[in-house]
């Protein structure tokens, strides 16, 4: 009996879970989070759009900022 | 999606470090299990000696292999991928390096405590109390960087592969503190709270999570990221990736007790590991799937992209060993493969199979980019090592099939007069050839890693960290 009574809870809890994760997502939203892997690599963003035909809201690059000083930055 | 602008690059000092021991420790730990491997065909190579027996070298060689191996690689991956994914620098270089140094002193402690006989004696938990407590702060430290990095996020949306890394972060966290509650009477010594068959279920609480968790969560973050951008498409279904994750991590907390059919624990919860197990095979099979369609009309970048091949044969053991693992925990079929060499070679399958291929896969996606080359020193490198590793793992799982079976049969065969037909020197003796044909697979699959080691250096050497930190920078 306990052993259905949990098996029934994890089945339940997962679809709560996953309605929760989903809702309010549009099929856009869920196509961009998909592309998030690409965003930042331009380049390899305009080939995902080649192939896929879907855009990729891939960033612009900025100057990196100066390494700062101290004892976390001992290359290895 | 945001993409603003901050002006930073990313932290991939630490990247870089944990990527290089990922391979040192690959190499030490997998020499270990060549090692002992060939104690077990032959008895002579324990020299003798207390610290190099077996006894003492078996644990050494899991806990290099998981925690130096394995554990590095998903530092190294959660902290490229999570910065990349969330368009912002990681949280505080100084405690990113902390873990690092941190990390790395806990496998050092691994590396000297464990032969010289110092141990809790659970499995994959063999770390005494003092070294517990230390490697329980480095991952409370790990925990506010990659979080905090989450959180400072400039992006909408948590991509998938960072859930995967942050259940793989939180549970390992409750499972090593839970399972690792004890009194110690001196530095190295300490004793569980727990006893009898609660010390046990606790104990495969951990074990197989540690399985499901450290093995498997974070590789699924690693997956979910490093398949897409190698394939140059995104996964083949989000939606799929959400219920997948879901799924494993309700799914997978719960199937610990099937290590323990046919002993002291309540039956009612043999049952609910067994049901538990056998449920995981849908998850686990969905994100294999959704990984494999991800290459859905670019299966041909397999004739000419080893790293891809990695990648997607990892899949296909994840797929094996996933399948294997619930018929295993099936009580009828564990009568027979339980304590015999079938579960080493299960085990083995997602270790070397899924665990190893998919980290070398993302290493080699990975140390281009953080040391500024265009690509590794030699791809037909790649490519031998990818042969050798997959011949290796065959070889491997193959004779502990042979093995498993074999034991299981003599050790159940009984006479008319109900005596044992075989004696267990039989069953070992039975069991040296296929002793043997493990220890080539093993060798096979340590060449390849020596060979990984060597391209590694050789690209390294050559490395551009001013390129690595230009393509670093920020949108």
């Amino acid at each position: 009996m306990l052993d259905l009574a949990l098996n029934s809870a994890a089945v339940i809890s997962l679809y709560f879970a996953v309605g929760w994760c989903l809702k309010h997502k549009t099929a856009k939203d869920i196509d961009e989070a998909s592309l998030m892997p690409f965003a930042d690599d331009p380049e390899v963003a305009r080939r995902v759009e080649l192939a896929t035909g879907k855009t990729v809201n891939a960033v612009q690059t900025a100057e990196p900022e100066p390494p700062k000083p101290g004892w976390g930055k001992l290359e290895l | 999606m945001s993409t603003a602008l901050n002006g930073q690059a990313y932290n991939y000092k630490v990247v870089r470090q944990f990527a290089i021991m990922t391979v040192v420790w690959g190499v030490v730990g997998m020499a270990m299990g060549v090692w002992i491997a060939s104690q077990l065909a032959w008895p002579q190579m324990n020299l003798d000696l207390p610290w190099t027996t077996f006894g003492r070298l078996r644990p050494l060689h899991t806990s290099l292999v998981i925690f130096g191996f394995a554990g590095s690689a998903q530092f190294a991956a959660s902290y490229y991928a999570v910065q990349r994914t969330c368009g912002v620098r990681l949280y505080s270089d100084k405690l990113a390096a902390f873990t690092f140094w941190g990390w790395q002193s806990v496998i050092v402690i691994m590396l000297v405590t464990l032969p010289l006989g110092y141990t809790t004696t659970k499995e994959y938990a063999e770390i005494e109390f003092t070294g517990a407590v230390w490697l329980t702060v480095v991952w409370v430290a790990y925990a506010i960087v990659f979080f905090t990095t989450v959180v400072q996020r400039k992006t909408k949306h948590i991509y998938v592969g960072n859930w995967f890394f942050g259940a793989f972060i939180l549970v390992i966290a409750m499972l090593h503190v839970v399972n690792h509650l004890a009194i110690p009477v001196d530095w190295f010594k300490s004793y569980p709270v727990y006893a009898g068959a609660t010390d046990a279920m606790v104990q495969w609480w951990y074990g197989h999570n540690a399985v499901g968790f450290f093995l498997t969560t974070g590789f699924l973050g690693m997956m979910y990221y490093f398949v897409p951008k190698q394939v140059g498409k995104p996964i083949y279904s989000y939606r799929l990736s959400i219920v997948h994750f879901w799924a494993l991590i309700t799914l997978y907390i719960w199937a610990g007790p099937h290590h323990l059919h046919y002993t002291a624990l309540p039956d009612w919860a043999q049952s609910l590991g067994m049901a538990m197990s056998i449920i995981l095979l849908a998850p686990s099979w969905g994100g294999m799937i959704n990984g494999m369609m991800t290459l859905s009309g670019a299966w041909h970048k397999l004739r000419t992209d080893p790293i891809l091949r990695f990648l997607v044969l990892s899949l296909a053991f994840y797929g094996m060993s996933t399948f294997e693992g619930p018929m295993m925990a099936i009580k009828t079929v564990n009568a027979l493969s339980h304590y015999t060499d079938w579960t080493i070679g299960h085990v083995h399958a997602g270790a070397l199979g899924w665990v190893a291929m998919i980290t070398f896969g993302a290493l080699y996606h990975m140390i281009p980019k953080i040391f500024g080359r265009e690509q590794m020193y030699s791809t037909p490198l790649i490519n031998l090592h990818f042969w050798l590793a997959t011949i290796g793992t065959v070889l491997y799982i193959a004779s502990m099939w042979v093995n498993g079976i074999t034991q299981g049969l003599m050790w159940r065969a009984i006479n008319d007069d109900g005596t044992l037909t075989y004696s267990f020197v039989e069953s070992l003796q039975a069991s040296h050839p296929g002793f043997v044909v493990r220890l080539v697979g093993g060798v096979f699959f340590l060449c390849g890693m020596l060979l990984m080691a060597y391209n590694v250096w050789r690209t390294v050497r050559v490395g551009n960290l001013k390129q690595a930190e230009l393509t670093a920078r920020i949108a």
